[in-house]
């Protein structure tokens, strides 16, 4: 059900962190993003700075080695 | 190089590069994300490590089991090397043991930024920019030997102003939420002990081999550059630090299976070429990056290393203003509802 | 940036769990205790190593004067009136060198040393202490010599200084000695054969001789350790500092140092720290660098790749 999809892989920091915070802040309520990392401080970073500011984490599943899906649902 | 060199410049070498890469500790994103998201885990992380090696030093230091040298002051030098410095970290998307330990993670913007890196630092010690460093630094205003430490500037003992800093800073960690990880990786209060506690041994193996510092980057980097490309010097502790800290990081990511090779568009290699070249000016001009003043030059408090932090932490503020919160904000008033 | 369609069906599952990796977790818990025992001993063996003394240090140097000794008193004649310990004899150590050309001068020959010890009235095999003004240079002299002939002589740490206050001005009555001194010629060597060992490639050179008369012209292959490098402040340096020096100067192990300076007396102190730290097999070549060069020796003004600087330490604003 994700509104966009972006696919971050291979980004240095903090572009993942920086174009998910740009692509959700553009979303309406209640929708969701897709966002690929391939970098676990990514992964650490996104979701601890959409929990603090009130976004759901839907689901983070790993794709690969070192590879993951985020589903964020902006608040 | 004596055996106990090459043993104890590996094994502190190894632990570095592990516990770095555990930790995802980067002072890049420390500084840079209160800034840009709020976020103080790594920050924290960081100010732990100094705690702990403050802490570990000083009272080293006391019982006369540890020699010490102190990074020097040279204002003009920790004012313009610090800003460069920051705003190269931010460009090339990670500090200088974030790049290093980035490189055994298999990311190909990290080794193009510390390739950078160390031509840069090469440049400034002894190539055209020679007279940049030269210049900036001229503003001696300490001796190497003693340095010009914070206890000497406020002129107090350091155990008197050791401990209420330790406990102040101590308490502010202390009070700090819990905080999730989902990559796995350390929580800050591991990553920022055991860095603090590498920290420890690493000057008492590097003073053990005559070397009396703790865990640098931009000197041993100097070295291997400089051997690489013509000058050779002696393979020293410091070298072989580095050699450690990339092997140890490329362990760590190759058993929890984090290792991958990772390629960046061309636009951002660019950037970390220039972001990597910019560290490696700056911390050549200032005596130090991230690891030598941030974390080593702090644990003896000396005045040059607060400084040049300082510094770091605006130049990267600043570069993180004008490259992210600027262009978010615009997007954020242009964006359709 | 792909944008994605719309996955139909799915509810909102709960947040899962990102790692699951059991077989890898036990290789972690492993590596990283291995790492943690390391960095401990690797921190107990430097404490230890940064409070160790030299090795060998009992074979060149002492604290206090054993039983039994006999005291020399290396410094000059003004000096030795002024005040020496009771009962010191008296062996000047530029009374061992000849000033013929050579500014630093060279080892007097064998018979005029020889005298100089029965007129003190030693003998082979006498325990000796001797003590100079705390700067190294004229005990060492003393003390190489003495042992060159085979007297067991030491110095005494601090000079004149650690013997207390008591002095006195009166020439001690020692009964000449007619013993014969034999003379070591693998330790102190002259310019020739200097020569001939570096021919056979036996011996690493040691130039002791400031960074500029280094740079002006030394003999070929030499690696440069000033005189402070040796000693300093009346003892002996620390000994990280002096196995890192080494170290970069490649001296360590089997090496066979063969020690020149333009003073007899510097390569003395030379001979002194490099017994202490444990190197057994070191020459001193008894006449200045001049002297080497006029025998023949190849000079070049190349420094040697293993040159010995402060540089070797990584330290970035070194």
């Amino acid at each position: 059900m994700a509104a966009q999809t972006i696919d971050m892989r291979g980004e240095i920091c903090p572009y993942p962190l920086f174009e998910t915070r740009k692509h959700l802040e553009a979303l309406g309520s209640g929708e969701e993003l897709e966002v690929y990392v391939d970098y676990p401080l990514a992964l650490d970073n996104i979701t601890r700075w959409a929990e603090n500011n009130g976004h759901t984490v839907v689901e983070v599943v790993e794709e690969g080695d070192s590879e993951w899906r985020i589903v964020l649902r902006k608040s | 190089m004596t055996t106990f060199t090459l043993i104890s410049g590996l094994i502190v070498g190894l632990a570095f590069g592990y516990a770095l890469q555990r930790g995802r500790f980067c002072t890049n994103t420390g500084f840079r994300d209160i800034l840009l998201s709020g976020d103080s885990t790594l920050f924290r992380a960081w100010a732990l490590a100094v705690l702990v090696q403050l802490v570990g030093v000083t009272l080293l230091h006391a019982m006369g089991a540890l020699p010490i040298t102190v990074p020097p002051l040279w204002l003009g030098a920790n004012v313009v090397g610090g800003l460069a410095f920051g705003v190269g970290m931010v460009l090339a998307g990670g500090c200088s043991s974030g790049t290093c330990y980035r490189v055994g993670e298999g990311l190909a913007g990290s080794l193009l930024a510390l390739i950078a890196f160390g031509l840069g630092v090469v440049v400034t010690d002894h190539g055209i920019l020679l007279p940049l460093e030269r210049g900036l630094r001229a503003a001696t205003v300490s001796d190497t030997r003693i340095g010009a430490t914070l206890p000497e500037f406020l002129h107090l003992p350091t155990w008197v102003l050791v401990p209420p800093l330790a406990l102040v800073t101590g308490a502010w960690l202390w009070r700090s939420g819990v905080t999730r990880y989902r990559s796995g990786g350390w929580p800050w209060q591991v990553s920022g002990t055991a860095l603090g506690l590498v920290g420890v041994a690493g000057w008492l193996s590097s003073a053990a081999t005559g070397r009396d510092f703790g865990l640098s980057m931009t000197g041993p980097l100097r070295t291997w550059f400089a051997s690489l490309l013509g000058t050779p010097s002696a393979l020293d502790w410091g070298s072989l630090l580095i050699a450690g800290l990339l092997a140890g990081s490329f362990l760590s990511a190759l058993i929890h299976g984090e290792l991958r090779w990772r390629v960046p568009k061309g636009q951002r290699l660019l950037q970390s070429l220039v972001g990597g070249s910019l560290m490696g000016v700056g911390a050549q001009v200032a005596g130090g990056c991230t690891i030598g003043h941030s974390l080593t030059g702090l644990s003896v408090l000396s005045l040059g290393s607060i400084v040049t932090t300082a510094f770091i932490l605006f130049g990267a503020w600043g570069a993180g203003y004008f490259m992210f919160i600027r262009p978010m904000r615009r997007a954020m008033h242009g964006a359709p509802s | 940036m792909t944008v994605a369609e719309p996955q139909a069906g799915s509810a909102t599952p709960q947040p899962r769990p990102t790692r699951n990796r059991p077989r890898f977790r036990q290789w972690g818990f492993g590596l990283e205790a291995v790492l943690a025992a390391a960095l401990l001993a690797v921190s107990a063996v430097s404490v230890w190593r940064l409070n160790r003394g030299f090795p060998n240090v009992d074979a060149v140097l002492v604290s206090d004067v054993p039983a039994g000794a006999v005291l020399v008193d290396a410094r000059g004649p003004l000096a030795y009136r002024r005040g020496h310990a009771p009962g010191a004899r008296h062996l000047y150590a530029r009374n061992l060198l000849t000033f013929r050309g050579a500014i630093g001068g060279q080892l007097a020959p064998h018979d005029e040393i020889v005298a100089a010890l029965h007129r003190i009235g030693l003998h082979p095999h006498d325990t000796v202490v001797v003590y100079g003004d705390g700067s190294g240079l004229d005990a060492a002299l003393v003390t190489l010599v003495l042992q060159v002939n085979g007297v067991n002589a030491r110095v005494l740490r601090g000079g004149a200084s650690s013997l207390g206050a008591n002095r006195s001005s009166d020439v001690p009555r020692v009964t000449p000695s007619s013993a014969s001194f034999t003379r070591n010629a693998r330790l102190l060597v002259t310019a020739k054969d200097s020569l001939s060992h570096i021919a056979e490639n036996a011996v690493a050179p040691l130039d002791v001789r400031s960074d500029s008369a280094y740079e002006k012209g030394h003999v070929a292959n030499a690696v440069q350790m000033p005189p402070s490098a040796f000693w300093g402040a009346g003892r002996l340096p620390r000994y990280a500092d002096f196995n890192a020096m080494l170290a970069a100067a490649r001296l360590t192990g089997d090496t066979h140092p063969l020690v020149y300076s333009d003073d007899l007396r510097s390569a003395a102190l030379a001979w002194l720290a490099l017994t202490a730290y444990g190197i057994s097999h070191v020459h001193v070549v008894s006449a200045p660098f001049a002297s080497l060069e006029q025998a023949g020796a190849s000079v070049t003004t190349t420094a040697a790749s293993a040159a010995v600087s402060r540089r070797s330490q990584s330290l970035c604003w070194k």
